[in-house]
């Protein structure tokens, strides 16, 4: 007796298992959805690592150029000691410190693409890497954005993410079904239910065995595809785990709802038309439908009204100007009897005093935008979990970095980092007004602003990032997945207790 | 007999509920996003027209100043949303609707609808046109697989074809019913459509054409469509290969050659990075220069006014100076950022080119050229408004050229009288002829599709019967 035969003789479903898991390979299809997987991995991780590559040389020739003006300003500080009949205009003067505040300033905050970003492109196409720091941009966060090209944006990109969330499924389904309903259409199921093997048995072992060449082979193609694209897997090892757990497990999912469907004895063209509906109403109806109506509801503040209270906040700080600077005179200690020097202030001193009253007329418009961003990523969040080819694309981008969180997260560092700018900067502009430093004679600059002071600026410091708390930002989703699939495999066990009747 | 047989197979078709639902359910999504879409775009509309009328009043109502400062102060310009927008939004979303004119800069334009987009609501972010370009082609190929495959599956179509004294005109009754019930869905579109311009008032002549050839676009799209999965039902000899064949149609077509088109247009004609684009701008045309190129703008100043000295010239230095500088960049913005925006267009030319391998990217060119929302659209409304802040600050800086300070150094201030005589910004949108070039690719691509699902729909039908 050879071992074959001796393991169907003592465990005839782990003969069986074995004997589905060697036909499932010599089927060219799989081979072919396997081949088409990688083709489709490759392709998105490149195009999500291309991206990444060019807005990290944009950020590295922003820092170069930050650093050339930066040494261009010491060497006009330097320059500009020399003696003149007249003296340089205030904005072009780096050494005056309330100029230089206003017009020499440039720093650039960069949000850095992390090692494993090319898992998606998430929204690291949409939102800024960059922000340009300006002590009087209200909130920190200048509305600028670097361009790509709309349609494109529009469109969406071809990127590891969609792969996986989009196109597995598909693939898997048209595997799955053709698979294991060739013995239903071609007829040769009444052979089958006149051996001795259950039929809940039968199928079970059937997708099993091709789950047992897919769930590897998927592994192996998105771990090719990372390295392919040049990831450091070992930089991102928590988020790169966290990363195949949920590839895997989505893929699990998606063969447990093609068992699901096959249980119920259908044809591969029922079987295939009731998934692709399930994955039309999933991927594309269910999104449609709750961002509709997230936007028939429209809670958040409208732009459009933003500016008009931007507008007429900057008029009235215009035209109340001198009384309002008066106000904050009154109450400083140290710019008490300074009242009459309002009118001579310049225009970069006196935003100093202003920039911040701006912010205040403001603030609940900002508070209205950031809690309606909240809302409609928690929104988001939660439909992840009732379409989870939504949810996928998202948890891969939150493991790849370019998360609309992650971005906020960096909002906030930018914001606070302009708060430490005008800490620093405004006590020394404003103490020009009580304490003027003398002017050199003759002298072109006016010499309130050193090179040493200029280097002791603070900069803007990237803030620390975790991968394990990104790695465990997805693991609802793994769960959640995971016991779907596992419902739906019981409830396929189940269904598929007796041989269709007609057979 | 055409006509006869598609009524036939209609009633056949009636008889399917799975048919009916998938109709139904598509239509019903159809039209509750563009009702949304409307309701939205008319809210958008009203705040922009009221804001742009405050701006006005602001801009009249601004205190006697110095002309150069009410150019930084200057206006807000909005772009007015396509009437078609709700129909296809197009690039909308992802561009900016509101850009400041101010002085010495050609500022990006802000505010784009879609800026902050959460994933479900770029997921979620398929108007109508792009909802009918993605979805019509499985609803079709349920249809034609209703059709004909499962009547080979019985046995039926070969008896059919056997006998049929005009097979080809079989096949086409088919594809007409199909292509009927899609049209089911369309029409009503159009209406609701040309119904919600109409009531905002925004009804023309040139919006009729554009509706009436959108309306023409899609329904060559969904012809083809309704051929293809006709011809491809044919020519499959089972029912799961047909089944196949179609899923892959439509994966191929609709989800994977859009995408893969954008990314291969985006390697193959990069775009330069914003960061070069504005350090480029930043160097070339500053808005703050620094004393030595104050120096270099004086020199250049006198020996263009032949003088010797600023006391010499006749026109207050101070505005020649913010004149030249302003002047200056407007070459700088034209050669830079219209070489930039140039190179977007060619993307946009390129991608158009793969009309010919996916009749869904035709359809999608030529939806959002029709629509009035792709970056043709959107450049053109750049140019008027750029153009009008060139003519504002021009006009400005002359006011201080023109008017040297008065005997106690005090600056020239202009008053309500001249910041009425400045016109006010309006944006009429350009006729669809202006237009025109760019529809003609995909134009001819989706005839030749039309053509090509023909000739190919007559090939699987002798295929089929032999």
């Amino acid at each position: 007796m050879n071992a074959t035969a001796a393991l169907a003789r003592f465990h005839p479903a782990r003969a069986l298992f074995v004997w589905e898991w060697r036909q499932a390979a010599r089927q060219p299809l799989l081979w072919a959805v396997l081949a088409l997987l990688l083709g489709a991995f490759c392709v998105g991780a490149r195009s999500a690592a291309r991206l990444q590559q060019v807005q990290h040389a944009a950020q590295v020739q922003q820092q170069r150029s930050d650093a050339d003006w930066d040494r261009d300003v010491v060497a006009r500080m330097h320059d500009y000691a020399r003696p003149a009949d007249a003296p340089a205009p205030y904005w072009q003067d780096p050494t005056d410190i309330a100029g230089y505040s206003r017009y020499q300033l440039r720093e650039h905050a960069a949000k850095p693409a992390l090692p494993l970003g090319m898992l998606s492109v998430g929204n690291g196409d949409l939102l800024p890497t960059r922000w340009p720091m300006k002590l009087e941009t209200p909130f920190g966060i200048e509305p600028a954005y670097d361009f790509e090209a709309p349609r494109q944006l529009a469109l969406g990109r071809f990127d590891l993410g969609f792969a996986v969330a989009q196109l597995m499924p598909l693939l898997i389904f048209a595997l799955v079904v053709l698979l294991a309903t060739f013995e239903r259409d071609s007829g040769m199921l009444r052979l089958i239910a006149a051996q001795p093997v259950s039929p809940a048995q039968w199928l079970r072992l059937r997708v099993l065995g091709i789950a047992a060449w897919l769930l590897p082979g998927i592994a192996v193609c998105l771990t090719l595809a990372l390295l392919a694209a040049g990831a450091d897997l070992a930089a991102a090892w928590p988020e790169f785990r966290a990363a195949l757990a949920l590839v895997l497990v989505y893929a699990a999912s998606c063969i447990a709802l093609a068992y699901f469907v096959v249980a119920a004895w259908p044809g591969a063209a029922r079987a295939l038309g009731m998934l692709l509906a399930l994955w039309l109403f999933f991927a594309q109806a269910l999104p449609v439908l709750a961002a509709l109506l997230l936007d028939a509801a429209a809670d958040s503040p409208s732009r459009t009204l933003y500016i008009d209270a931007l507008r007429r906040a900057e008029q009235h700080i215009a035209a109340t100007r001198d009384e309002l600077l008066r106000e904050q005179f009154a109450v400083r200690a140290d710019l008490a009897g300074q009242e009459s020097r309002i009118g001579q202030l310049d225009y970069a001193t006196r935003l100093t005093f202003l920039a911040p009253l701006l912010e205040h007329a403001l603030a609940d418009w900002q508070a209205g935008f950031a809690a309606a961003r909240e809302r409609r990523m928690r929104a988001s969040d939660v439909l992840g979990f009732a379409a989870p080819p939504l949810g996928v694309e998202s948890a891969l981008s939150q493991l790849a970095g370019t998360d609309l969180a992650r971005h906020v997260r960096y909002e906030r560092a930018v914001m606070a980092h302009q708060q430490r700018l005008r800490d620093w900067f405004y006590p020394r502009v404003q103490a020009q007004i009580n304490a003027p430093t003398p002017r050199p004679p003759r002298s072109y600059a006016r010499a309130n602003f050193t090179p040493e002071e200029q280097a002791q600026i603070p900069r803007f410091a990237v803030p620390a990032e975790s991968g394990g708390a990104r790695a465990r930002a997805v693991v609802p989703l793994v769960l959640w997945l995971l016991v779907a699939s596992l419902v739906l495999a019981v409830a396929a066990q189940r269904r598929s207790r007796r041989w269709p009747e007609e057979i | 007999m055409i006509a006869a047989l598609a009524r036939f197979e209609a009633l056949q078709l009636r008889r399917d509920p799975s048919v009916l639902v998938a109709v139904g359910a598509l239509a019903l999504l159809l039209l509750l996003a563009l009702v949304v879409h409307l309701a939205a775009q008319a809210g958008q509309q009203r705040d922009a027209s009221a804001i742009a009328a405050a701006e006005r009043a602001r801009w009249l109502d601004q205190a006697p100043k110095d002309p150069h400062s009410a150019a930084h102060q200057s206006i807000y310009a909005f772009k007015p949303s396509a009437p078609l927008a709700a129909l296809d939004a197009g690039v909308e979303p992802f561009v900016g609707q509101a850009v400041w004119l101010e002085a010495h800069v050609q500022n990006d334009l802000l505010y784009r609808p879609r800026g902050d987009a959460t994933p479900l609501e770029r997921a979620g972010l398929r108007h109508p046109a792009g909802l009918l370009i993605a979805l019509a082609p499985p609803v079709a190929f349920l249809l034609a697989f209703a059709l004909v495959a499962r009547e080979r599956e019985q046995g039926v179509l070969r008896l059919s074809l056997g006998v049929a004294r005009d097979p080809l005109a079989l096949a086409l009754g088919k594809a007409l019913t199909l292509w009927c019930v899609l049209l089911g869905v369309l029409l009503p579109l159009v209406a609701v459509a040309g119904l919600g311009a109409a009531l905002d008032g925004r009804w023309s002549a040139d919006l009729g054409w554009r509706l009436a050839a959108w309306s023409a676009s899609m329904g060559v799209y969904l012809a083809v469509l309704a051929l293809l999965g006709v011809g491809v039902c044919l020519r499959l000899r089972s029912t799961r290969l047909a089944l196949v064949g179609l899923l892959a149609t439509w994966l191929i077509f609709t989800l994977l050659l859009p995408r893969v088109a954008g990314s291969h247009v985006e390697a193959s004609l990069p775009l330069r990075p914003t960061q070069a684009v504005k350090q480029q701008l930043q160097d070339e045309a500053p808005s703050f220069w620094t004393a030595e190129t104050a120096q270099r703008y004086e020199r250049e100043i006198l020996a263009r006014a032949g003088v010797a000295s600023r006391d010499d010239l006749a026109l207050n230095y101070r505005g020649a100076e913010l004149d030249h500088a302003e002047r200056a960049s407007h070459a700088v913005y034209d050669r830079v950022l219209g070489a930039f925006y140039a190179s977007v267009m060619a993307q946009d030319a390129a991608y158009a080119r793969w009309s010919w391998l996916s009749p869904s990217v035709a359809v999608q060119t030529l939806s959002a050229t029709l629509a009035g929302t792709d970056f043709g659209h959107q450049l053109d409304f750049v140019a008027a408004a750029e153009h009008y802040r060139r003519e504002l600050v021009n006009r400005m800086n002359a006011a201080v050229m023109q008017h040297a300070p008065d005997a106690n150094g005090k600056a020239y201030t202009a008053d309500r009288a001249f910041w009425a005589a400045q016109p006010p910004f309006a944006y009429a949108p350009p006729p669809l002829q202006v237009h025109a070039a760019r529809l003609i690719e995909p134009l001819f691509a989706l005839a030749a599709w039309l053509i090509a699902t023909l000739v190919g729909l007559y090939g699987c039908v002798r295929g089929a019967q032999a």
